[in-house]
């Protein structure tokens, strides 16, 4: 015992002890009856020693305090104020939510501005705030009579003083121009030196230069920090709580330090480091060398304890200032034993006081971690992750961070995070810089400065994933006590739910994209380590059907593709207890989705813990005027830049960490089964879909900016090397191309980062990893029948996006490489998938039909991909090509209409550009996310295989090619209709004398059902150049009609469009005289007449090469067809042509039969009144003008109304078979000639604008 | 303290208890929960050996020594040691009553009032025992023991427990006490001694957003000039160029929205068309109070201001594209820059008879017009600056009250268009002195202006100046300065707007210009109405958003106003 003393104390202590000690007693002997150990005694010296120890510890601490200089008074101070400093919540201008200790703090208005309880009139002063965005804020020094408002804020009034890094400003009334753009995890020091009036502004630790130099000062006027927030916007005031980061010279913080505590806290860490070296914890092999001993009572470990019992008592009240935990315990663990000391602060802390200190331990460290790394070489954060890996490895603490600590106050995915370098550190990993055009030498230094950045980072990654290997052992699991793996992966599920929570609730915190992208790589490698640890890595690795369907795996609310999992139990019930064996409970029938929610670490206090979750965003729109106290600091929604992160530093609550105690010991009613492999697994897919993908995708654009960039200096390098004379012309070029020099410097600068970090082949094949995981999940899904539907919605997603990433976005950079998939190609394998269900019946959820289908767009619309399609099996894209050729009635059709037109667009006539040639040069501003046509914009990749395909299918076929293409000529007619009523409104809005606004939706919608008509059109062009036999060929039945149809629709579009006073040209004139129409501007006469021409050039085309040999007007029957269309005018076609008409029309000589009679006329039910109108004015046909005899209703019966008496009556059978509201007039399928006579007097008749009257 | 499993489920509180002396041989166990599981070795008692930990009190306390003083207590209690046997079945809590009975309470009761300040630890492991926690877990706790089975000899170590006392919380420690900032009646007192410095200091004032419009516009007039020298050598530009001017030409003439006759009458009283029709809109179509107008206010005194307003522009626009200050280029003279018309209209315009193949596109192939881009470039500007000239319908009231406070008809017009026909605005700029010269500030900005250069420094900025459909973007933003918000929303221009507008926002107070102090001091030299710039009320506050701002446009009226 003395020795320990001596040791760790130091001699005088012993010394002291020892002249005290006045009976020096022997080694008690006791009773042999009662004493069952050799010796379990106190040695009395020791008793003594111990007696005395605490009152010694205690006049050592207090000799600390003596010498304690008086207090200056506060005129001489120059400081008014609580002695703890913190926003005063009374100040509030706008809504805020503010953290529990009052300095982190959140905008939830337009512009809110909080001031601090402190001021200071006299003496130097300085305080910290750490941004936890990168949005608007003025931060700076006001006084207390500065009225803020809504609009005003700190700076915008004369006595207040702020800079605002995101518009790189200072304020103070008048705005000028100021210091450097700031960044989130950036930390601003604000210094206000009273004595000699002056305001500066530093960012990290860097000054930005005096700010303001005529601050004034007279009595009266003292100055508090002051903050103005935009909306959304957080930061992290330190007004001296816990150290500055970087702390000014010269320059006080407004916050006393806690001297005394730091002079305890010195001399405490200094026995305690000493305790820690002579402590030995027990090992096997050391007790198997002591195994002879006689068992000591009391141990030497003992012993230390009851030392160390008295060193703590102090401590632990030290332990909770996150001040000394910054200040001198962060020091400490990082020189001494952490295993050890974790070990007796276990024993010898109270849990409570255990729990924050860990939790300010993890604050400090993630700030560290978050720190901006002034060097490729990360010190800071890997300093920060080998201690967090240190202190992980001490089990029931990384038990207790998993449960109390990560995920709760502290975001632990932001250690995976990589934050980029900003552009100075860049500057000093890539000091030069090559793009195509420079010197080659360049190259090699600028790849190399990659690859060295790509080590480091390498460096960097690989201690996170020790980190995270070390949250995924399963070995430490005991009875009653889960593991970590199977709290880590619960604690994941819940980091999962909130994130998609806080899609819906705006307060609730979304973890930014670039750190899912970071925890997702991090976690899909642990994995992949994890499977070669485990032994179990194959080709197939997949997330096993059985834990989608048992609910295993906890989905909470997510969408199945057959629908919710509780109607899926429901109807699926017998198919599930077949495949899950009648071992199978179901889970208990509907709880309440709230219940559902509530499964946890432990049951009771997780769901303590979730039910303060869920209220929170009630709590706060409750209360959203006045700050609330709660746990919320920081969790305002992040904005949605870049770079942006969200704070992490998030404080303590008192009732909270209490609640929590519970969980650490008392989990032996824990019922967690020990989760498989394929969670993670599960996990990692949902992350990718959640967040990771959208950073990929992000980070395309700066390629191509830079692309931009790049393209514009090489246009501008060759524009000087042609300008013959200098003068100002050239200057001016040259000046620009000096600017964007510099500009892609920088870029090329963050594409190394990118390409190092982001795009790398490591990454590369991560993805490939899931896109195969995905898919064998889903193709082994598949074969189980029904059961697909229990299949999660974003594994769909998941996986379009990892292809969509691995092609589009990663591809340039890190080149795509086609993977083996089972033998096949990764594509193929991937299209054959999709072809397979994206009209698969057991895929009910639309959204997942949407991806698919979406999914199949994107694949038909590029080479390689098209081409990986083609190489399916035959059966596979027969399939797709019927799946495709469905009739449109009763389905959305839209989408797979474009798809055809995709495999036709390049072939078509004036069909094979990217953009229109119309299109190419247009000055008119276009709308953001006008998305109206899908194909406008698609470089054209047509497809002759499935071309013929699709001809195949439709002559082999003559039903479905006659269902399918009536319901093209069915839509089309519906789409140009809606699009010439539609213009006519527009034109008429455009005659009227005074402004007339049109709805930008219905400008939107005209331009829309113009692109459908386009679709459509081009769809019947393929049909007609690939199968014209379809429409021409007498042997079909139902060739004669359609080609009449089709002629019919022809003519109709050709001569509204061309003729020189519809509603389409004055409105096309309008625009060509430079009025723009918003979204209008892609309608055009150049598409659509190029899409009718294509149409008739495939109908006449062939038989004009004939017509030399056979002169029989009869062997032409599209000719024919066309010509003898009632509505066909030759102007129509001149127009298009765009000559003159030629006087002479020889359609009576091609058509002897040009005025063919009505009988009959088709009726339709819903347009029953307009036809009725139309023909109580004209008596005579819509089309053709012939004059019309007489009208039956639906039961044969003349009106009588429509004179003159017809002759009697004799009701069609064609009538009766085609009686469906939406089809058009049919003949009966059945019989196909019965009633009528395809050369003679009947003419089907179809109006149309039957759609507008409904 | 530690309550973290259910009491309630604690079973029969004392079936086990501890055996004073002799062996344990014949105790009887009934805790059948451990035993069924746990293997026979385990039924026997464990000894264990508890060590109180002796604690602090602020104040001075009984030590153990008193204690024992004051109690007759079993052997080792006033050392702090108890040696004792225990069943592995005995829930820890229990243990730890029995053990603070033992060292400091006469009984169970009094020492179950202490449980909640002490807690046992296991010395092997550094364990603390939860409250369920059972004796036997020392078991899996303690190493020490799993050596047993290693070696026998391990069968004689007994488990060390320490009974330690928690620290006493002062009670709401974990409430934190915010206080509220000081009051100012404290601060009063406080700074009482404190020197003045700066005390009268006035804050520069915040830059007048009423002139922004008008400064843009000179920022895009600038701007388009530099895009057209950067494009110079491309066609579809000067074709571009050359198409707007043909429209605009056409813009210019066109009155249709007046009633003809009215018009009519007036030209044939002799007064030019432009005109005719500008005050012939501006006096609601009546033409009778135009007529009177048009005979009272004859314009074309204003000769001399013209040559004086030249001579600024030749100063004030080292480029020299400033030469023909505006009033028209050759053709249009001052004297009939009379227009008339109303509010410009976005639709209207007679259809184009055109093939309907042509397209919107401007023609890339041949060249419209041989001449000169920068030729072309001057005459549309002016083109433009006579449509807006021509087609501005002034309030009539104001116009009027401003002609009777004595200022000229012509410079009262100016101005009103200038602020776009507000009245507080107007008068201020009036007064300024200025109003004799706006249509110098329908000219672009000198290339030194540090806003125009900060702006052509952005790279972003750069990279539009490059693109033809910039020109036709700020082309149009000249003519119609409303469609700022549609061309914001096109995603081909907003990246280069929004920076213009940022770094304008940013530099704004480096606008006063050359021009400005040009014209500042020729008005004073001339001894004309002191110019000193009157202080605007209200300024906007300094957060407008400075790209979805508001852009108070110069020629949207107020319809109330027009007719």
């Amino acid at each position: 015992m003395e020795e320990i003393v001596r040791n760790v104390f130091g001699d005088n202590f012993v010394e002291t002890t020892r002249t005290r000690r006045n009976s020096p007693s022997p080694i008690r002997a006791r009773k042999s009856g009662r004493s069952l150990s050799p010796i379990a005694a106190f040695d009395t010296k020791d008793r003594s020693l111990l007696d005395r120890l605490d009152a010694r510890i205690a006049s050592q601490l207090d000799s600390t305090n003596k010498g304690k200089s008086e207090k200056l008074p506060v005129e001489k101070l120059g400081r008014l104020g609580p002695a703890k400093v913190h926003f005063d919540i009374a100040t509030h201008v706008g809504s805020f939510i503010v953290g529990p200790d009052r300095v982190g703090v959140g905008s939830q208005s337009h512009f809110s501005s909080l001031k601090a309880n402190v001021c200071v009139f006299k003496g130097k002063w300085q305080y910290e705030v750490l941004l936890g965005s990168k949005g608007v804020m003025q931060v700076g020094w006001c006084t207390k009579d500065c009225q803020f408002s809504e609009e005003n804020g700190v700076g915008d009034t004369i006595d207040s003083y702020s800079y605002d890094g995101n518009r790189v400003r200072k304020w103070n009334v008048a705005t000028y121009r100021y210091g450097e753009p700031w960044l989130s995890g950036d930390i601003i020091g604000v210094t206000i030196d009273c004595d000699d009036h002056k305001i500066e502004f530093y960012r990290n630790g860097r000054s930005l230069g005096v700010a303001f130099s005529n601050v004034k000062s007279a009595p009266g006027v003292a100055y508090l920090p002051g903050v103005s927030l935009g909306d959304g916007e957080n930061l992290v005031a330190n007004f001296g709580a816990t150290p500055y980061k970087y702390p000014v010279k010269g320059f006080s913080p407004l916050q006393d330090p806690p001297e005394s505590d730091l002079k305890k806290g010195k001399l405490l860490f200094g026995w305690l480091a000493n305790l820690i070296e002579v402590f030995e914890p027990p090992s096997p092999k050391n007790g198997s060398k002591v195994v002879t001993a006689v068992q000591q009572v009391p141990s030497r470990k003992a012993k230390f304890y009851l030392v160390g019992a008295r060193i703590f008592r102090q401590l632990s009240q030290l332990l909770v200032s996150p001040y000394i935990v910054e200040a001198q315990f962060m020091p400490f663990l990082q020189t001494t034993n952490v295993e050890t000391c974790l070990t007796v602060m276990w024993a010898l802390i109270e849990d409570q006081d255990l729990i924050k200190c860990m939790e300010y331990v993890c604050i400090s460290l993630l700030t560290k971690f978050r720190q901006s790394a002034s060097s490729g070489e990360f010190p800071n954060q890997k300093a920060s992750l080998s201690l967090l890996k240190r202190i992980l490895n001490h089990e029931r603490t990384r038990k207790l961070l998993l449960k109390n600590v990560f995920f709760e106050r502290v975001r632990f995915p932001t250690f995976m995070h990589l934050k980029p370098l900003d552009d100075d550190a860049l500057k000093v990993v890539a000091p030069v810089v090559y793009w195509e055009g420079r010197d080659e030498k360049d190259k090699a230094v600028y790849e190399t400065s990659i690859a060295k950045l790509g080590r480091e980072v390498g460096e960097l990654e690989k201690l996170q994933l020790d980190v995270l290997k070390q949250l995924l052992i399963t070995t430490d699991g005991k009875p009653g006590e889960p593991s970590s793996r199977c709290l880590f992966l619960h604690k994941i599920r819940r980091f999962i739910k909130e994130n998609i929570w806080s899609a819906r609730i705006p307060l609730m915190m979304q973890t930014p994209t670039p750190v899912m992208l970071c925890f997702f790589h991090r976690l899909l490698t642990a994995h992949a380590d994890l499977l070669k640890s485990e032994g179990t890595l194959d080709e197939n690795v997949h997330v096993p059907l059985k834990a989608f369907c048992d609910d295993g795996m906890k989905y909470f609310d997510c969408n199945r593709l057959g629908g919710a999992y509780a109607y899926l139990r429901r109807t699926l019930r017998k198919e599930l207890a077949e495949f899950l064996g009648p071992d199978f409970v179901p889970p208990p029938q509907p709880r309440s989705e709230h219940a559902d929610s509530l499964h946890g670490i432990v049951a009771v206090t997780a769901s303590v813990d979730e039910l303060s979750r869920i209220a929170r965003p009630h709590q706060i729109n409750v209360d959203v005027v006045l700050a609330f106290e709660g746990d919320t600091a920081g969790e305002s929604s992040d904005s949605t830049d870049t770079s942006t992160e969200d704070e992490d530093i998030r404080n303590a609550s008192g009732h909270r960490g209490a609640q929590l105690i519970g969980t650490m010991r008392a989990s032996t009613s824990e019922v967690l089964k020990e989760p498989a492999l394929h969670e993670l697994l599960d996990d990692v897919v949902w992350i990718f879909h959640l967040g990771a993908h959208k950073q990929i995708a992000k980070m395309t654009a700066l390629r191509e900016n830079l692309d931009e960039f790049l393209a514009a200096e090489k246009d501008l390098r060759k524009k000087i090397s042609v300008l013959k004379d200098g003068g100002s012309v050239k200057e001016e070029l040259e000046a620009s191309s000096q600017i964007l020099k510099e500009k892609i410097s920088d870029e090329v600068r963050h594409m190394a980062w990118v390409s190092a970090v982001i795009y790398t082949k490591n990454r590369q094949q991560d993805l490939i990893f899931l896109t195969k995981v995905i898919m064998e999940t889903l193709n082994r899904a598949s074969k189980v029948g029904s059961l697909l539907a229990f299949v999660p919605d974003f594994y769909i997603d998941s996986l379009c996006e990892c292809v969509q990433a691995i092609r589009v976005h990663m591809h340039p950079t890190v080149p795509f490489t086609d993977a083996k998939f089972h033998g096949k190609s990764l594509l193929t394998a991937l299209g054959s998938l999709i072809a397979q269900h994206f009209a698969d019946e057991r895929v009910i959820f639309s959204d997942s039909k949407d991806s698919l289908i979406e999914a199949l767009a994107t694949f038909v619309s590029s080479e390689q991909t098209l081409r990986a399609m083609e190489n399916m099996k035959r059966e596979e894209s027969e399939i797709l090509i019927r799946m495709l050729l469905r009739p449109y009635e009763s389905r959305p059709w839209a989408q797979t209409n474009w798809i055809l037109v995709r495999l036709w667009k390049g072939d078509g006539f004036g069909f094979r550009y990217t953009e229109t040639p119309n299109q190419q040069q247009q000055f008119y501003p276009k709308m953001t996310g006008e998305g109206i046509s899908h194909t406008n914009h698609i470089k054209p990749c047509p497809s002759p295989f499935y071309q013929k395909m699709v001809a195949e299918l439709l002559v082999k076929d003559p039903e479905l090619c006659k269902v399918f293409l009536n319901s093209v000529l069915n839509q089309l007619n519906w789409a140009f209709s809606e699009f010439i009523g539609m213009m006519q409104e527009i034109q008429n809005a455009f005659s009227r004398p005074d402004r007339v606004f049109i709805e930008s939706r219905q400008l939107k919608m005209c331009s829309t059902c113009f692109d459908l008509t386009l679709a459509l059109l081009r769809v019947l062009e393929m049909c007609v150049v690939r199968c014209p036999e379809v429409f021409t060929s007498s042997k079909r039945p139902s060739a004669d009609l359609l080609l009449s149809r089709l002629c019919q629709v022809l003519c109709q579009i050709l001569n509204r469009v061309s003729t020189s006073v519809g509603s389409f040209n004055q409105v096309w004139s309008a625009i060509v005289i430079g009025l723009s129409i918003p979204s209008m501007e892609a309608v055009t006469h150049y598409p659509i007449l190029a899409a009718v021409a294509g149409i008739v050039l495939g109908l006449i085309e062939p038989e004009m090469k004939e017509k030399r040999t056979k002169e029989s007007v009869g062997e032409l029957p599209a000719t024919k067809a066309l010509l003898s269309d009632p509505s066909f005018q030759m102007s129509s076609v001149a127009a298009m042509l765009g000559r003159t008409p030629p006087t002479l029309t020889p359609l009576s000589k091609l058509s002897p039969r040009s005025k063919p009679k009505h009988d009959k006329v088709f009726s339709f039910k819903e347009c029953e009144k307009c036809v009725a109108q139309y023909l109580m004015n004209r008596r005579e046909c819509f089309f053709c003008k012939t004059v019309i005899s007489g009208v039956l209703d639906d039961d044969g019966k003349l009106i009588p109304d429509l004179k003159p008496p017809p002759p009697p009556p004799v009701p069609s059978p064609s009538e009766s078979g085609a009686e469906g509201p939406v089809q058009g007039p049919q003949p009966n399928p059945n019989r196909p000639n019965a009633g009528m006579d395809p050369v003679d007097n009947i003419v089907s008749y179809t109006l149309p604008f039957r759609n507008r009257h409904r | 303290m530690r309550k973290g499993g259910k009491v309630g489920e604690a079973k029969g509180s004392s079936d086990v208890t501890v055996a004073p002396s002799g062996p344990v041989a014949t105790r009887s166990i009934k805790d059948e929960d451990d035993m069924d599981t746990k293997p026979a070795v385990e039924e026997r008692p464990v000894h264990v050996v508890i060590f109180l930990d002796t604690p602090i009190d602020l104040k001075p306390s009984p030590s153990p020594t008193a204690l024992k003083a004051k109690r007759k207590k079993q052997d080792g209690a006033e050392d702090g040691v108890w040696d004792t046997l225990v069943s592995p079945g005995q829930l820890s809590k229990h243990l730890r009553t029995k053990a603070l009975a033992f060292f400091l309470a006469d009984d169970e009761a009094a020492a179950q009032k202490l449980m909640d300040n002490y807690r046992l630890v296991l010395v092997d492991s550094g364990v603390v025992f939860s409250d369920e926690d059972s004796v036997g877990s020392v078991e899996t706790k303690s190493k020490a023991l799993e050596l047993t089975k290693v070696h026998p000899i391990y069968k004689h170590f007994s488990p060390e427990m320490l009974l330690l006392k928690s620290p006493v919380k002062p009670l709401g420690s974990d409430t934190k006490d915010f206080e509220r900032g000081p009051t100012n009646a404290e601060i009063n007192k406080v700074t009482g001694q404190v020197k003045k410095a700066f005390a009268e200091r006035v804050a520069d004032p915040p830059y007048s957003l009423l002139e922004m419009p008008l400064q843009m516009r000179r920022l895009f007039v600038t701007l388009v000039e530099c895009c057209c020298k950067l494009q110079s050598e491309d066609v579809v530009v000067l074709n571009l160029l050359v198409q707007t001017l043909e429209r605009i030409k056409t813009k210019v003439e066109d009155f249709s929205d007046l009633d003809s006759e009215k018009l009519k009458t007036l030209t044939d009283m002799g007064f030019p068309k432009r005109r005719a029709a500008q005050v012939l809109a501006m006096t609601r179509q009546n033409v009778k109070n135009a007529a009177g107008w048009l005979a009272k206010y004859p314009r074309g005194a204003t000769d001399a201001q013209l040559d004086a307003a030249r001579s600024i522009a030749e100063a004030g626009k080292p480029s020299g594209a400033g030469k023909k200050a505006n009033r028209g280029t050759g053709k249009a003279s001052p004297l009939n820059r009379a227009a008339l018309a109303s509010s410009p209209r976005i639709y209207s315009g007679s259809p184009l008879s055109q093939s309907p193949f042509a397209t919107g596109a401007v023609n890339t192939e041949r060249p419209a017009s041989a001449r000169p881009w920068d030729e072309v470039l001057k005459e549309l500007l002016d083109m433009m600056n006579d449509y807006h000239r021509s087609h501005f319908v002034p309030h009539f009231g104001m116009m009027k009250s401003l002609i009777e406070m004595g200022f000229e008809e012509e410079e009262v017009e100016d101005s009103l268009r200038i602020t776009g026909n507000k009245r507080g605005p107007a008068l201020e700029w009036l007064l300024s002195g200025k109003g004799k010269y706006s249509s110098l500030y329908e000219q672009g900005l000198p290339r030194e202006n540090l806003v125009i250069a900060a702006i052509i420094k952005q790279p972003i900025v750069q990279l539009a100046l490059l693109k033809p459909k910039t020109i036709a973007a700020l082309l149009n933003l000249i003519e119609a300065p409303m469609t700022l918000q549609i061309w914001m929303s096109d995603p081909d221009v907003n990246g280069f707007l929004g920076s213009v507008i940022r770094v304008f926002h940013a530099e704004k107070h480096n606008m006063d210009t050359a021009l400005d102090s040009h014209v500042l001091k020729l008005l004073q030299g001339k001894g004309k109405k002191a110019s000193v710039p009157i202080a605007l009320p209200a300024p906007r506050a300094s957060l407008a958003n400075p790209v979805a701002g508001p852009v108070n446009n110069p020629v949207v009226e107020d319809p109330s106003d027009v007719r």
